[in-house]
């Protein structure tokens, strides 16, 4: 589904992601762990098309289109999804609102026309109880005045309605309690599939406890220095990150 | 300068040659007029040196020979939008009231609405009471020039304890075959406790350049509740400088929501005099300027009085060519003790040639009082457009989705949906454009 081969992106002049290649099939789960900096979020931000990060090299296939050449919106409709690690506040546009849009942009481009007003509404009762989300937040505006916890399921309720091919979770576990952890990673693992795939980014190994990845690669400035299986993941966080910086340098 | 000149030289000779003052039955008017152009005369027009309007150019927009009252032999009954029928209406072209268009059945009978000349002629005590006491000759040339030269007007009488059911719709425009200088001129007296909304709507369309400098007086008595919406909707080559004062007593409610989306020129005054302790002023506008348009927003809220509040939110979109000024004046005096007075003007500028003067001026004398100010100019948030596209939303709809929302802020303030609605959509269409 996602051929990553050999990527290098810069920011503001400043190279972060150098020689970076991953693959993801459908109906895999990959965890990629890494010390701060060590360009976990640039990776979700190139994914998803953020226009200020530049790729210099290396090449995007997501399955058989060349990922770089396609705009956000197109990302998008194509079936990427990115659950963002600070989610942005829009005043005055309801998530219904956003959702219907933006569900609407999506079937176009698939040539498919507006999903009847039952059947989304039935869509989005569906969804808020599969991440448990409070009946009135949907009339709200997209993340005003919503808490940390009701952002990021937030994320996962867009994700859920959206219905991506490829979900990228960008340490969507930052500023979650216990509690809010196990709803979103519920979320996540009532929404897999043997269709879809997903990016789990994280820098703790908390949230592999409930979402569990087939595959953990560890990023360490800006590659992946380690790949293994779940059990990797508790080997850092025993081990912590300066383990596998000592075993690259040796 | 060429059009201080010209201009001044006709209106002068229009002023003598129609004899304003003989023909006017009235005694008093003779005076009111005679004096109003006086201070006309020796003022003149604003120049680029005036302070308040140093961001206008009139110069340009008179070059060509104007007609200064203009009588249109043949009218055409204008086309009125869909929520006209959710109105009484009255028909206002040329500055004169045109009986046989306004729709002012069902209307309660203790209202009165009719030519204001004839008011005065007629000496109808709150009309006479009134007139030359709420907008100022000596603070405006614009207002020394409507006194002088208005033609019939129209006068609002809502008395004590009366609601008006519906809405009222104003609907001022111009007809004729040339360029036209009209002076429209709306009195509105509020009784105690009286209720209304009023919707001021410029529509001048399919005609020569034409400058409208109407000015509306409103008179609110002791908790009466005003709702004025001003609709500036012209095309976009049509002047217009629209001046509103208003005097509110205890306990009123004032609100106004301007909203100007067409036009060459158009500039607000807006001033609200809160006139007694405890009484309330809402204050709300939306411009969006493009295209050698310039909209030009002054506000004057002057707290007068203890325990009064104030609050005002005026928000734009410029587009590229466009110019936009807003000018917010709050006054809290010395005897203004628990005022609350906020203020805030945002802009969002669609193009690097876009052009925005903003200038929040608060000056407070009163030591125990509440107030704040804001300014905001700047671009859409690429963070939220971002956010938008990353859900699959195109770059256009992601921005009209964030400018509807914009001005949603302001719009969400007008309570009669059909007009919401007709200007949403409008401004929904102007924004797709973009």
């Amino acid at each position: 589904m996602l051929k990553i081969s050999n990527l290098y992106a810069r920011v503001e002049e400043k190279e972060i992601l150098k020689g970076f290649s991953l693959e993801v099939k459908a109906g895999e789960v990959h965890a990629i762990m890494g010390p701060n900096g060590s360009g976990k979020s640039t990776l979700a931000s190139v994914l998803a098309g953020r226009e200020d990060y530049e790729v210099t090299a290396g090449e995007i296939n997501f399955d058989g289109k060349d990922l770089l050449e396609l705009s956000p919106e197109d990302r998008a409709r194509e079936g990427v999804f990115l659950a963002f690690q600070y989610p942005v506040e829009i005043p005055g546009v309801s998530i219904t609102n956003f959702l219907k849009t933006a569900l609407s942009e999506q079937r176009k481009y698939k040539g498919l026309p507006d999903m009847e007003p039952k059947e989304f509404l039935q869509r989005m009762k569906d969804k808020k109880a599969l991440v448990e989300i409070d009946n009135n937040l949907t009339s709200r505006s997209v993340n005003e005045g919503f808490s940390g916890g009701e952002k990021k399921r937030n994320e996962i309720f867009q994700m859920a309605m959206l219905e991506p091919k490829l979900a990228i979770l960008d340490e969507t576990d930052s500023g979650l309690d216990i509690d809010a952890l196990r709803i979103v990673a519920n979320g996540v693992n009532r929404l897999k599939t043997p269709q879809n795939a997903a990016i789990v980014i994280t820098h703790y190994q908390r949230l592999l406890d409930y979402i569990v990845p087939d595959f953990v690669h560890v990023l360490v400035d800006g590659r992946i220095v380690k790949s293994g299986g779940k059990e990797l993941a508790l080997e850092l966080e025993e081990k912590g990150y300066d383990w596998i910086r000592k075993e690259v340098e040796a | 300068m060429v059009m201080e000149h010209t201009l001044k030289e006709r209106l002068l000779e229009v002023f003598t040659q129609h004899d304003l003052a003989a023909k006017s039955a009235f005694i008093g008017l003779e005076g009111f007029r005679n004096t109003a152009f006086e201070t006309f005369k020796a003022k003149g027009f604003p120049g680029r040196k005036h302070e308040e309007y140093r961001f206008l150019n009139f110069e340009p927009l008179f070059k060509p020979a104007h007609e200064i009252q203009p009588v249109a032999n043949t009218l055409k009954e204008p086309a009125y939008p869909e929520w006209d029928k959710d109105c009484f209406r009255i028909v206002v072209i040329n500055g004169q009231l045109i009986r046989q268009w306004s729709n002012l059945d069902g209307l309660p009978s203790a209202i009165t609405i009719g030519s204001l000349q004839e008011a005065l002629e007629m000496k109808n005590v709150k009309a006479l009471a009134a007139i030359g006491t709420l907008a100022s000759n000596d603070d405006d040339p614009f207002v020394a020039l409507n006194s002088a030269l208005f033609n019939q007007g129209v006068f609002i009488h809502i008395p004590d304890k009366v609601t008006l059911d519906k809405p009222l719709h104003l609907y001022i425009t111009n007809q004729g075959n040339t360029h036209l200088f009209t002076q429209p001129r709306i009195l509105v007296i509020a009784g105690k406790q009286a209720n209304a909304s009023l919707i001021q709507h410029f529509a001048t369309a399919t005609l020569p350049a034409s400058f409208t400098n109407s000015l509306c007086e409103v008179q609110a008595d002791e908790d009466a509740n005003i709702t004025m919406y001003c609709v500036q909707n012209e095309e976009e080559n049509q002047s217009l400088v629209n001046t509103i004062e208003a005097h509110i007593s205890k306990f009123c409610n004032f609100k106004t929501v301007t909203v100007t989306l067409g036009g060459k020129l158009v500039r607000n005054n807006l001033n609200v005099v809160l006139d007694s302790a405890e009484c309330e002023a809402h204050l709300y506008g939306y411009y969006h300027p493009k295209n050698q348009q310039t909209f030009d927003n002054h506000t004057l809220v002057d707290h007068k009085f203890p325990h009064c509040n104030s609050n005002e939110l005026y928000k734009g979109v410029v587009e590229e060519g466009g110019h936009a000024v807003f000018n917010g004046k709050v006054f809290v005096r010395k005897d203004a003790q628990k005022t609350n007075a906020f203020q805030n003007n945002k802009n969002i500028l669609l193009s690097d040639d876009a052009t925005v003067n903003t200038k929040p001026q608060l000056e407070i004398y009163a030591d125990d009082v509440k107030c704040s100010h804001g300014s905001s100019t700047g671009y859409l948030d690429p963070e939220q457009l971002f956010y938008l596209r990353s859900r699959g939303i195109s770059l256009e709809k992601a921005r009209a989705l964030l400018l509807k929302a914009y001005a949603a802020e302001v719009l969400d303030q007008i309570e009669l949906e059909s007009l919401h609605q007709h200007l949403s959509e409008q401004i929904e269409a102007i924004n797709h454009q973009v």
